[in-house]
């Protein structure tokens, strides 16, 4: 997915639930995740999860090039349409 | 010959009465074990009637979808053997699970009248309320008529002091008023939730609520910000300006 956006300016944003780092580097390596992640050693109480009141996952959050949110809450079958949309694909 | 014969019965006399005893005390032995308390029995009855709800509804969808519908739903049967039991154990917590669920079922087998009569019946310090909440909301939304849930929301509030018990009433009618739309009316309603002491669990849910409904609408300017993330970059609402930023919440594990 990330390739296919990433030249129209799609940022992607890992907030992962993990508390410790060690295993979230240990997960990016294996999974081959490219993307920066915003790493909280509160984990899922960490400072981006309170910002957009998340308490569930797998789940995305979007803000539009003009800093607007666009859509939070959205479930991954829902999230290419939605993309795709914001970026005039 | 006689008297053997009079010993014979004796004996046969003496050894059933040890029988009839060593067979009640057994037997008093089993029903004591057997007995359980009020908390393993309603635990017993929610899953014996879950299951049969579970094979009732299978057995339903197996049948073609013109064919008239079995008036045997298990959920009448087990609502009922849950209010015997809320009967038999007025004002342990164990009743208001089993009030809660015998109501449950009703409305879910569309006995809306028969329910709600039963709701309107209890007192106003039936520890049963706060579960209740939900089934009222429930039987509302089957019915297409948030009053059936506002109505009794709204007079129970006029009748309890209870402030747990407030907020969480406060908190449903803000999520009913939430889901239908009326967003200012929820949030006044989250903020009575609040009210009636921060501290309290549904005031917390509710102070969340009040936040997705003023600070994270759609379309609106998207909060304020800025995190370090494990590459060393600041990342901030400025720092992505000009991009379309996805948040993408997972976990390792």
């Amino acid at each position: 997915m990330k390739s296919k956006y990433e030249s129209k300016g799609l940022v992607l944003i890992g907030v992962p639930a993990d508390s410790e780092v060690s295993k979230l580097r240990e997960a990016i390596t294996r999974l081959a995740i490219s993307w920066d992640q915003a790493f909280d050693p509160q984990g899922d109480s960490g400072a981006l999860w309170k910002l957009f009141n998340m308490d569930d996952l797998p789940n995305f959050v979007v803000v539009d090039r003009e800093g607007k949110l666009a859509a939070k809450g959205v479930q991954a079958d829902k999230l290419a349409p939605l993309l795709e949309k914001l970026i005039g694909m | 010959m006689a008297a053997k014969r009079v010993y014979v019965l004796f004996r046969m006399a003496i050894f059933s009465a040890v029988l009839l005893v060593c067979f009640s005390l057994l037997a008093g032995a089993q029903s004591a074990a057997v007995t359980p308390n009020p908390t393993e029995q309603l635990r017993d009855l929610l899953q014996k009637s879950r299951a049969e709800i579970k094979e009732f509804e299978s057995a339903a969808k197996a049948r073609p979808k013109d064919a008239i519908p079995p008036d045997n739903d298990p959920r009448l049967k087990w609502s009922k053997v849950l209010w015997e039991f809320r009967e038999h154990h007025l004002n342990t917590p164990e009743a208001a699970t089993a009030t809660a669920e015998s109501l449950r079922y009703q409305v879910q087998a569309g006995q809306f009248a028969e329910a709600l009569s039963r709701v309107d019946s209890l007192s106003p310090d039936d520890t049963a309320w706060g579960d209740l909440l939900i089934v009222l909301r429930d039987a509302a939304e089957r019915k297409g008529d948030d009053a059936i849930f506002l109505s009794r929301a709204r007079a129970l509030l006029a009748r309890t002091d209870d402030k747990p018990l407030r907020a969480r009433i406060q908190y449903n009618i803000g999520r009913v008023h939430q889901l239908a739309g009326r967003d200012g009316e929820a949030i006044a309603a989250f903020q009575a939730a609040v009210a009636e002491g921060d501290k309290l669990e549904y005031a917390k849910v509710a102070s969340g609520r009040i936040y997705d409904l003023t600070k994270l609408r759609i379309g609106q300017p998207a909060p304020d910000f800025s995190v370090t993330a494990l590459s060393g970059k600041t990342i901030s609402l400025a720092s992505l300006r000009g991009h379309t930023a996805v948040f993408v919440y997972w976990a390792s594990w």
